[in-house]
């Protein structure tokens, strides 16, 4: 009993570690908690081995510092960065490779608390 | 064993087959009655009822053989085995029919076509942005250009 119940935990950590949780905190965004939510627009697409996912924020500032925040934790892996205030509002970009893939990650953000938040890159980067 | 097997007689036997019956013998003396039962032939209603009971009990208390034992854990293994690959290959199958396009709208799910006019759309926007980024980073490197050759020539 005592084995088949190690084997079961094997099989159930091979399982979980084969779906395993977000690569990039900015993926964790899109685990469904901004869903249901009002102010916020979200789109997944996938096309010709591309990967998309993005969000369009309509003031709502919360949700633009969890993104900002969720940028700043993966920033230490870019493997390009760049973040300039624009006419139109404030851009921050970055480049994560992975896979010999690169993932760009872009936030235009202005002052009420609105934006636009995105993640793309090829499927095998995700992986 | 056998010495006294010589001296034993059917009442003694039968005395031990209640007290085996009632439950009331160690391990030791029921090993030993079930080894003189099996060697004697004595013949008497509880001693053969005794033996039938003996039996039984053999052979619900007999370990399973170590091959069946191995099959067992080989069933077991090879369960978790197909389990481990169905389950991958849910998962796989998942990733891949995904839906190819999907959005929420202020809370509400959007499949479809609509869900693919503001993917698109969204693409487009993005890659506005990454058009500026890369604009403002030329800009930018070539203000630095600028100022280095600016310096350069001061110097001269």
């Amino acid at each position: 009993m005592k084995r088949l119940f190690i084997l079961l935990l094997c099989v159930v950590s091979a399982v979980s570690i084969y779906a395993n949780p977000p690569m990039l905190n900015v993926e964790s965004l899109f685990d469904g908690r901004y869903n249901d939510n009002k102010s916020v627009i979200i789109s997944i697409y996938k096309n010709n081995g591309n990967y998309y996912r993005g969000l369009t924020i309509k003031r709502n500032p919360e949700i633009i510092k969890q993104i900002a925040a969720a940028i700043a934790k993966d920033q230490s892996r870019a493997k390009g960065f760049s973040d300039y205030q624009g006419e139109d509002g404030h851009y921050t970009s970055l480049q994560i490779e992975n896979n010999g893939e690169i993932i760009y990650i872009g936030l235009q953000r202005d002052k009420v608390g609105s934006g636009f938040f995105f993640i793309q890159g090829k499927g095998k980067a995700f992986k | 064993m056998k010495q006294a097997m010589r001296y034993i007689t059917v009442e003694e036997i039968e005395q031990l087959c209640r007290l085996y019956m009632d439950c009331r013998l160690s391990v030791l003396e029921e090993t030993e009655l079930e080894y003189v039962l099996l060697r004697s032939e004595m013949d008497s209603p509880l001693i053969n009822d005794t033996r039938m009971l003996m039996k039984i009990s053999r052979q619900v208390n007999r370990p399973m053989p170590r091959k069946n034992l191995l099959l067992t854990w080989g069933w077991r293994v090879a369960a978790a085995v197909v389990f481990l690959i169905g389950s991958i290959a849910l998962l796989q199958n998942r990733t891949t029919s995904e839906t190819d396009c999907i959005a929420y709208v202020e809370g509400i799910e959007v499949g479809g076509e609509e869900a693919k006019v503001i993917a698109e759309a969204d693409v487009a926007r993005m890659e506005k942005f990454m058009l500026m980024v890369e604009k403002q980073r030329a800009t930018e490197q070539a203000k630095v250009e600028q100022f280095m050759n600016h310096n350069n020539s001061s110097r001269r």
